[in-house]
């Protein structure tokens, strides 16, 4: 997408930090501090809901990556990972990413929030509607993926053998 | 009550570190919540993370999602456990979406005490956002500055904590493969048989036991010299087959004859040639391993091997082959000789073509069988 500034990032290659098979880490061209970088997946999805689970464990795992470095790089006291997700949350460019932010005491970065007090019965009405549709929420454990995984190999073995099988018969 | 004091910071230092664990954990409420010691409002839990509602929210429908097990820092929690958090945060902000027909979600995964992060127990706050709420949840936009130069200084300590990573994986790997290879070298070549299963080893009785010989051949008896076994007849048919199409005089030559007519003497192994083996320096016998373990990278996989073409080569550079060819041809003799123990084979061609003298030998007697072909 043309009109999208990181695919357009992206193309250009001037803010890029750092490359993964799916995912960019780019220079925030905004940054609200020195070293803020953003986890955005190459291709292109306005908000989080639209991406594939294995492209969320990539971004989570190169922000984990990149935050690690920055922190080293810029001897921060902390990092914030922030994503925003709707234009109400803040979501400036319609393409998802995670922010990763070095943090300092006193920087002034406004990602805290008042805590406030809700009646009782509010929380349990929030419970119930929250609980009510998390009902069917599953996410495969990681465990699970890797069975398939052997699974594939063993075939793609099989398949291997058999190959060689034929090209032996072949063979007189 | 000083003495007590000193007492209990004694016991501190004395505990390991899976003690000072466990002892943390006990006093995290958060850890608490997730063995439900503690009642919560729980919103959705799986074997990895649990997400419940923040007694004292910023907005409405207010989530904290944490991992079950503890960790106070990023660099600690694994890759896995992140991306599953994250995994079930996208989900969660779909569920508050529907549920309380907000408007958006901010996720907030604060590390460290300056980023806002209150308990010693990593989590993330999701945030249900409406258009206009009082939350000041955004972020500051500068005007980006010296751009080139933070873009450097992130690359380099990636580069840096990466490559001392990696250095220090390659580092114990080298060691380990150099144990590995002193280890084989006095266990005498007895460590195929070891590996082999009790099911493969009936398997192999026929067929195998005769590779097994060759490969440990050097080593076995007290013999002075050892004649490498004599290699099935079908493997000379198949060296045929490779000049089938232009069929040269190699179909009145008899293979056979001129292999009992005897070998050159190069292919004897004598007790000199082995002492002198196993008495290599270590850095060259290093060096060796390398340079062999290179050539064999180089060679193409077997699978993507095209048989026409090797025949081609064959016609065209038969005066002079190259190192490439040859493995190419151990490999298909391999296979030839043992079609129904592929991997097998191919594990052992891995592993004894580190051993020197084995490797030697064959090209020695692939040279050979190469001159005889040419009708040398």
């Amino acid at each position: 997408m043309a009109s999208c500034e990181f695919c357009q990032a992206m193309e250009e290659g001037h803010l890029l930090v750092n490359e993964e098979t799916t995912t960019d880490a780019l220079l925030f061209h905004k940054p609200a501090t020195k070293g803020h970088v953003i986890i955005v997946p190459k291709q292109h999805f306005p908000i989080i809901e639209q991406v594939s689970h294995t492209i969320i464990e990539d971004m989570a795992q190169h922000a984990k990556r990149i935050a690690l470095a920055i922190a080293k790089g810029f001897k921060a006291q902390g990092i914030s990972l922030f994503l925003q997700n709707g234009i109400a949350a803040g979501q400036s460019i319609p393409h998802t990413g995670i922010h990763v932010l070095p943090r300092f005491a006193g920087d002034e970065i406004p990602l805290t929030w008042v805590p406030k007090q809700l009646s009782e019965e509010d929380m349990n009405l929030v419970e119930k509607k929250l609980k009510d549709e998390a009902k069917n929420v599953h996410i495969p454990l990681e465990e699970e993926a890797p069975l398939v995984k052997e699974k594939t190999e063993e075939v793609s073995k099989d398949n291997k053998d058999n190959y060689l099988l034929r090209q032996l018969r072949r063979i007189p | 009550m000083p003495d007590e004091e000193a007492a209990l910071q004694q016991q501190l230092q004395s505990m390991t570190p899976e003690q000072i664990q466990e002892l943390q954990k006990k006093a995290c409420i958060f850890c608490q919540i997730a063995q439900e010691k503690i009642p919560a409002k729980t919103i959705f839990q799986d074997e990895i993370c649990i997400a419940i509602l923040d007694i004292h929210p910023a907005a409405p429908g207010h989530i904290i999602l944490m991992p079950k097990e503890h960790y106070s820092f990023l660099d600690e929690t694994p890759d896995k456990t992140i991306a599953h958090c994250f995994k079930v945060a996208k989900q969660l902000s779909q569920v508050a979406l529907r549920a309380l027909k907000v408007q958006g979600t901010s996720i907030i995964f604060p590390i460290g005490e300056a980023a806002g992060q209150k308990a010693p127990h990593l989590m993330m706050h999701l945030i249900p956002r409406l258009e206009g709420d009082d939350l000041e949840l955004k972020l500051p936009l500068h005007d980006l500055e010296n751009e080139q130069e933070v873009i450097s200084t992130i690359k380099r300590t990636l580069e840096e904590t990466e490559k001392g990573t990696t250095e220090k994986e390659a580092k114990f790997e080298e060691r380990k493969e150099a144990s590995k290879e002193i280890e084989k070298e006095t266990e005498m070549g007895f460590d195929g048989e070891k590996e082999v299963s009790e099911k493969e080893e009936e398997q192999l009785e026929e067929t195998g036991e005769e590779i097994e010989e060759e490969e440990s051949g050097k080593e076995i008896g007290g013999e002075k010299t050892v004649r490498q076994p004599e290699r099935p007849q079908d493997e000379f048919q198949f060296l045929q087959t490779l000049f089938d199409g232009k069929k040269p005089d190699v179909e009145e030559f008899n293979l056979n004859e001129a292999f009992e007519q005897g070998e050159p003497e190069e292919n004897f192994v004598t007790e000199e040639k082995k002492e002198k083996e196993t008495i290599m320096p270590e850095e060259k016998y290093q060096e060796n391993i390398l340079e062999e373990e290179k050539a064999i990278n180089e060679a193409p996989e077997e699978i993507s091997f095209d048989f026409q073409e090797e025949k081609e080569h064959l016609n065209e550079e038969k005066s002079s082959e190259t190192k490439k060819e040859k493995i190419r041809k151990e490999n298909r003799e391999k296979e030839k000789r043992t079609p129904s123990k592929e991997k097998k084979s191919e594990k052992k061609t891995k592993k004894t073509s580190k051993s020197k003298g084995y490797e030697d030998n064959l090209e020695d007697q692939l040279d050979r069988v190469a001159e005889l072909l040419r009708g040398g």
